[in-house]
């Protein structure tokens, strides 16, 4: 698994940020983040503390975040012939963003209403969501987790998306902020 | 902070000797600097061109290699030019055949496809109707008509007018057409399915095969939970599969390293043929053991029923039999999936269904070598509980089947092929497979996974195509299936490219061929092809049909001939007794009915003829009473019956377009024929699952196909019904129409007749809905409950048809089929009989379609410059609505309705006068005495999306303050406000109490009759007021008759002109009186005329200028130096004339294309000398020579030579500008090429004195304390 190579610069940009971490820490000591293993820089986990006067309060919760690029998508016109599309291929971070992910998912309010089961088909189904939130597998859906290219909700600015200045920090009290409760009035799927 | 070095904010990596940090943006702080490489990674990954935080845009500065000469030397830049010119013509080539592959070949082999299946079936039809063959069949019959069109001068036309390439464009173009309908149909079902699982509630279309009853027929309740686990398991996680396949492909990756494939490839290929042959063997042996025991039936796909034996069977097909392995499979693994349920029950399902699987797999070639009781054995220990296992088998079947059906074609192969390789090999092709069964179909990227298997080896494919022919005849009408659902798969990815940027243009030209390597070409237009022979061969329909419908035929025949001889020799036995002719029509009519009586059930015909034959033996007096009577029906009904053979024969055998287009249908209904029998009738017992598997794809199917019907119907039937009904209720305004001419001009343009039709449908019945919108607009909400809102946002169209029972859509549909009858009967027959009866002036309307009312194309200039500006201010929706709600209120008031329509209470409408007197009319104010208080209150619909009950009232009477009436309205509403609980809405949102007065129902007829008159009435006065008006204007100045569409609109100009004129004095006298201060003002009507004259003056001049002069010079100008020139030459006779008002037409529509189109530089800066120079000047030049020299010149050459002369002169320095501009920059990217070293950034250097004032504090702080670091 560590043969996964990835590129000397998001190796390299990844062992500073760990290392700032480390070093600062987080502000507040609201979260903790880093590897999980040494082998594997391509993996982290972030532990973050529910922020106080939200119903997270106490909390800790437990996020993967792996940095992976996407796989090309559009699929070439003759059908029949498939590229490799899905092969995972050496994280591009900090060109791409990482995926976020709690494990176990998190109850997010704006995703109780849908329940794990019925999900997947409502991923597909309902209109796309507005903003910040978890998916109830735990997926965390923040606008500056996007790159300026997608748009999967055509809703998000492009000023608020990702870029190379964003850091892991960053993102993570980014999503502190949406537990903290701004973003409590857009249910999902409506 | 302070010791930290300067990183990049990308890498942050610091400086470095031979990376140095630039600072291109205004960002500052942490993320000031940034590596030149990494900026241009991130600006080619982001395709961007700005910082993303400051947007301040990146400039970089070219640096050239110092060995580049100032000048770059001529030979360079022609080499350079050779090379662009080689590659350009390379690329042309390329191109060149790429079209000619794609636009030429792959229609000539479509249409070749088409031809042959045609010629199959004709050549059958023929063949069964034992009848000689006319020579001219289809295939000569292209030749021989283009062998006529021969018109030949010149060589070129030589070349093309030959038979020969004549008959191959022909056949590309015909290819051509049916390519794009075959492409264009299947985008279109796409989307259509697309667009219902978009819009269909979960569960509704992709789950349309879990009914909950066959849920309940598992009936043992641990295999029921079973069901559900591994239902809800299969539909889950995602993740699973994506991590299931993940390690496929590395399981893949493990053995075979991807990059040298062929060796592996080709030991492959040898190892799946021996396996073949093995499996040929395996084959044998099954089909013995088969024989042995009881015999089975054809269902392989079922074993826990049939034991061990199918067992064989399944292996064996999986192996060599890849067409029609797709219910072996699904039964196989269904079985692999049970058994393994039944064996670790908590474990999970998909993991261990890919284990269960790939055991499963491998052991059972080995053990069936062993002998097939061994593996029965093996079978049996694993299921302890046969009839569990059963059910659940069954119910798994369809969760499985739904989702890989389409795929299983092409899975096979994959499958098959593994076998013959070591574990590792054969791990992902399975593991591949079952993680594949959860995902959805519509999901574009399991295609991807799917095919992976033929990418990666392709003899695979091949080693398929070989196996097809041992596909058993169960399977024919499967591939046809499968073939259907990949098309429509495929062409998701199709979709999806569309829908895509630059990537999936790229991808598209590598697609096409037009980028990547040539032979990619020929590896995409294979499947393509081979599709389109399927797709075709979907339409084997035609000559299966036709085979049908000789088969029919010939039955007949038989028959006939059976019954004939009957006749024979019944008429030989009673000559005596009853005289031929009446035996003959008698049996004629016998024949009729039993024609009726044994074709469907096809029985023998001796029983019934030893029948007849009893019948008219024992009966005879029977018979000599009705006989007279049969005699002539007989005869009636044996000539219908020959005149029947006769068509249909003709229908069989015949060549034309309808024959053609008869047997097609003829094909379809008999397919459907036999869809329905399968869904319905084979579903019992042992075909169960089987008829199970193949449901649910059909069913799929079924759901598009109703609603392309329903919306089929709701665009284009419902329209052109209304349309016709509109023609029939007008058709009395035309001078010229009748019933009589409208069928003639059917007859003789049906096409175009529908086409008129729907067109004027469509536009009405968009008008209604507009129109019952603007109603919708004026009264509360919900009055209108019962018609749905189709603006409501929760409304669905698509759900509708879905969920409800097809009857009880139809059901609606006549219903609102019914409702639109009855508008355009009662709205427009009413207007136009109105427009007879009262308004005999203007009947009968003056239709004179091809009488113009000038030469100058008055209608096309009315068309681009006036209808423009009168659709952008002629906004009379505002003030109709008003007076539309004006008059709603009155009548709502008259007719005590107010409170219903509009919500609220009105006292004075809430009772009903006992005596009818003067002052009861005048005074509001009235006591008890005088006035009855009736009428009721009712709790009605406050919403127009309210839940409602089915079938029962939608109203509660209640009491003005909400409380029921009675205990039936008590129950009722308590059933309502369950209902909309259940529906998640609020009562008291939802509901509302309004007045009732007595006689409701009488009142809302006459209310809507009233509304309809007073519609009428505007509809027709706004129509023949406007012609009126435009008649008379036109009788001022015009001897004849115009065309009214010429009336109207003058007519509709005076009146809105009127109004217009009417509304500027009005704002005149407002102007006036608001401007005065205390001194007296002048009276209005010297103000007015003051004014208007100074307007007039202003306007005029505009106008004469702008809209006459300037437009006729333009005109001018360009007839001279363009237009006439070539008039001359082609025409030299024809005088050179010039016609003003032609000129001021023209001038006006190239003003009006110069404006629209791009920005033309002149356009700016004509002046009228210029214009005037640019015609006079030449001519007073050669007037003056003229005078001076004594030229004795042409009167033609004017125009023949000095104008077009100065044109070309003119073009040509401008080309040639032109040109200087495109070979310079050209020269500076052949500079680039060869010189450029690179592309140095820019760092933005701080400019204190100019930015200062702009950046404000902050800024100057910032450089302080850089200059103080630097000191």
């Amino acid at each position: 698994m560590a043969s996964r190579g990835g590129s000397a610069t998001a190796l390299r940009r990844l062992m500073t940020e760990y290392k700032q971490l480390t070093s600062q820490g987080a502000p507040d000591g609201m979260f903790e983040a880093g590897p999980i293993s040494e082998s594997d820089f391509f993996t982290w986990e972030a532990l973050i503390m529910g922020p106080k006067d939200t119903p997270f309060e106490g909390g800790v919760f437990v996020a993967k975040l792996t940095f992976v690029s996407d796989p090309p998508h559009g699929v070439p016109f003759p059908f029949w012939f498939s590229i490799e599309a899905h092969t995972e291929q050496p994280s591009d971070y900090p060109l791409s963003p990482f995926k976020m992910k709690f494990e176990p998912p998190l109850f997010h309010p704006n995703s109780e209403c849908c329940m794990p089961s019925e999900m997947t088909k409502r991923i597909i189904i309902s209109p796309p969501p507005r903003h910040p939130l978890v998916y109830a597998d735990g997926t965390v859906c923040i606008s500056i987790l996007h790159t300026p290219g997608d748009d999967p909700t055509m809703y998000e600015q492009a000023s608020e998306r990702w870029s190379p200045v964003q850091s892991v920090e960053k993102v993570i009290l980014s999503v502190i902020s949406m537990l903290a409760g701004q973003q409590f009035r857009v249910p999902f799927g409506m | 902070m302070q010791e930290e070095q300067d990183t990049c904010r990308i890498c942050s990596a610091p400086a470095e000797p031979d990376q140095p940090l630039f600072y291109p943006c205004k960002c500052s702080g942490t993320i000031r600097y940034i590596h030149q490489d990494c900026l241009t990674t991130w600006l080619a990954h982001s395709k961007k061109k700005t910082c993303d935080v400051c947007k301040h845009p990146y400039s970089f500065t070219k640096v050239y290699s110092e060995d580049m000469p100032s000048r770059l030397p001529l030979l360079l830049l022609l080499r350079r030019f050779a090379q662009q010119a080689a590659v350009a013509l390379v690329f042309l080539l390329r191109a060149s055949i790429v079209g000619l592959i794609w636009l030429a070949f792959l229609p000539w082999a479509t249409i070749w496809t088409w031809r042959m299946y045609f010629t199959m079936g004709d050549s059958t039809a023929w063949w069964l109707s034992n009848r000689p063959r006319p020579a001219n069949s289809l295939l000569h019959n292209d030749a021989h008509a283009h062998q006529n069109v021969t018109g030949s001068n010149g060589t070129a036309n030589t070349l093309f007018s030959h038979p020969m390439v004549r008959a191959v464009s022909a056949d590309i173009v015909a290819g051509q057409i049916i390519a794009t309908v075959i492409v264009v149909a299947f985008v279109a079902v796409f989307l259509l399915r697309e667009w219902i699982s978009q819009n269909a509630r979960p569960g509704v279309f992709d789950d349309a095969e879990a009914p909950p009853e066959e849920r309940d027929e598992a009936a043992p309740a641990p295999a029921g939970d079973h069901v559900q686990d591994l239902h809800e398991e299969a539909i889950a996680p995602r993740q699973d599969a994506q991590r299931w396949r993940r390690r496929a492909r590395e399981a893949r990756g493990l053995p075979v390293p991807a990059v040298d494939h062929v060796q592996d490839i080709r030991a492959f290929r040898e190892e799946a043929i021996a396996l073949r042959r093995e499996a040929q063997r395996l084959h044998q042996r099954a089909r013995e053991a088969r024989e042995m025991p009881v015999p089975v039936p054809p269902a392989d796909g079922l074993l826990p029923q049939n034991g061990h034996v199918p067992e064989g069977m399944d292996i064996w097909s999986r192996t060599a039999n890849s067409e029609s392995s797709g219910g072996e499979d699904e039964g196989g693994d269904s079985e692999r999936k049970a058994k393994h349920i039944l064996k670790e029950k908590g474990k999970h399902a998909v993991a261990s269904g890919t284990d269960a699987g790939s055991s499963a797999i491998y052991r059972a070639p080995e053990e069936l070598e062993a002998g097939s009781s061994n593996l029965s054995g093996y079978f049996r220990q694993d299921s302890p509980d046969d009839a569990s296992a059963a059910d659940l088998i069954e119910d798994e079947d369809y969760v499985y089947f739904r989702d890989v059906e389409p795929f299983s074609t092409h899975e096979s192969p994959t499958e098959v092929a593994p076998n013959a390789e070591d574990t590792e090999v054969e791990m992902p092709g399975l593991q591949q497979w079952t993680d594949d069964e959860f995902e959805e179909p519509e999901d574009g990227d399991n295609i991807a996974v799917v095919f992976d298997g033929p990418a990666d080896g392709p003899v695979e494919p091949n080693d398929a195509d070989d196996q097809l022919p041992l596909g058993n005849d169960r399977g024919r009408d499967r591939p046809e299936q499968q073939q259907d659902m990949n098309v429509v798969v495929d062409l998701n990815d199709n979709d999806d490219m569309e829908g895509g940027m630059d990537e999936d243009m790229e991808g598209a030209l590598e697609a096409i061929g037009l980028r990547g390597p040539i032979h990619a070409v020929l590896q995409n237009v294979d499947p393509v092809v081979d599709s389109f022979m399927f797709l075709i061969a979907r339409l084997v329909v035609p000559p299966l049909s036709r085979l049908g419908l000789l088969g029919i035929a010939f039955f007949t025949r038989l028959l006939s001939i059976v019954i004939g001889s009957g006749n024979a020799t019944k008429s030989i036995l009673f000559s005596a007794t009853l005289y031929n002719r009446t035996i003959e029509t008698a049996s004629g009519a016998w024949n009729y009915v039993f024609i009726i009586l044994i074709s469907p059930t096809a029985a023998p015909s001796e029983p019934a003829s030893s029948f007849i034959d009893s019948v008219l033996a024992h009966d005879s007096a029977f018979m000599r009473v009705v006989d007279p009577l049969f005699a002539p029906i007989g005869e009636a009904v044996r000539l219908l019956w020959k005149d029947l053979l006769v068509t249909w024969e003709r229908l069989a055998l015949g060549d034309g377009t309808t024959e053609k287009l008869f047997a097609i249908s003829l094909g379809y209904m008999v397919d459907i024929l036999l869809v329905a029998l399968y869904l319905n009738v084979l579903t019992v017992g042992s075909m169960k699952s089987a008829g199970r598997a193949v449901r649910s794809a059909v069913r799929q199917q079924l759901v598009v196909v109703k609603v392309a019907a329903f919306i089929v119907v709701e665009l284009v039937v419902f329209p052109l019904g209304c349309g016709v009904m509109l023609d029939v209720c007008t058709v009395s305004l035309f001078p010229q129409g009748s019933f009589r001419s409208r069928t003639a001009f059917l007859m003789y343009a049906p096409l175009t007749t529908a086409f008129y039709h729907w067109v004027i449908g469509t536009m009405f019945m968009y008008q209604f809905a507009v129109l019952l919108a603007g109603f919708r607009s004026c009264l509360r909400p919900g009055a209108l409950w019962f018609i749905k809102d189709p603006q409501d946002q929760n409304f669905h169209p698509i759900r509708d048809i879905l969920e409800r029972p097809t009857l009880v859509h139809i059901r609606k549909l006549i219903f609102s089929a019914f409702m639109y009858g009855l508008v355009v009967a009662c709205g427009v027959a009413t207007v136009s009989g109105m427009l007879r009866i009262f308004s005999r002036t203007i009947m009968p309307f003056r239709w004179k379609i091809r009488e113009p009312l000038s030469t100058v194309p008055i209608d096309l200039l009315f068309l681009h410059l006036i209808l423009p500006y009168t659709l952008r201010y002629f906004r009379p929706k505002k003030i109709v609505k008003q007076a539309g709600v004006h008059v709603w209120k009155f009548l709502a008031m008259q007719l005590r309705l107010s409170s219903y329509l509009f919500g609220g209470r009105y006292s004075t409408e809430e009772y009903s006068l006992k005596k009818w007197t003067l002052r009861t009319l005048i005074s509001t104010n009235l006591d008890d005495t005088e006035v009855l208080h009736d009428g009721t209150f009712r709790r009605v619909p406050n919403s127009d999306n309210v839940a409602l009950l089915k079938d029962e009232l939608a109203t509660v009477e209640v009491d003005a303050e909400g409380v029921p009436v009675n205990d039936i309205e008590d129950r009722l509403m308590q059933r309502q406000n369950q209902e909309a609980e259940k529906a998640k809405r609020s009562i008291k949102d939802d509901y509302t109490i309004t007045y009732m007065p007595p006689r409701f129902k009488y009142r809302v007829i006459t209310f809507m009759v009233a509304i309809w008159m007073v519609c009428s009435i505007f509809l027709a006065s706004s129509l023949a007021i406007p012609i009126i008006f435009g008649r008379f204007f036109f009788k001022l100045f015009v001897p004849y008759h115009v065309h009214d569409g010429y009336s109207f609109i003058a007519g509709f100009y005076l009146l809105w002109g009127c109004w217009l004129l009417n509304m500027v004095v009005e704002r005149m006298d407002k102007h006036r009186q608001r401007r005065g201060g205390g001194e007296p003002r002048a009276d209005l009507p010297l103000y007015f005329a003051k004014r208007s004259l100074l307007w007039l003056a202003k306007a005029s001049y505009m106008t004469f200028f702008l809209g006459f002069v300037i437009p006729t010079l333009i005109a001018v100008v360009v007839e001279l130096y363009i237009v006439m020139p070539f008039r001359q030459t082609f025409y030299p006779d024809m005088p050179p004339r010039i016609r003003i008002v032609d000129m001021w037409a023209l001038g006006l529509l190239y003003t009006k294309i110069a404006l629209q189109g791009p920005r033309v530089r002149p356009v700016g800066r004509i002046t009228i000398a210029g214009l005037l120079a640019m015609i006079l000047l030449p001519a007073g030049v050669l007037w003056l020579v003229q005078r001076l020299v004594h030229l004795r010149v042409d009167q033609h050459f004017l125009f023949m030579h000095i104008y077009p002369s100065i044109f070309t002169f003119t073009a040509c320095t401008q080309v040639t500008f032109g040109l200087a501009g495109v070979i310079k920059s050209w020269s500076q990217t052949v500079r680039d090429k060869e010189f450029l070293v690179e592309m140095r950034l820019q760092n933005l250097d701080p400019e204190p004195e100019r930015e200062q004032d702009r950046r404000g504090e902050l800024w100057e702080v910032e450089t302080v304390k850089d200059e103080n670091e630097d000191d």
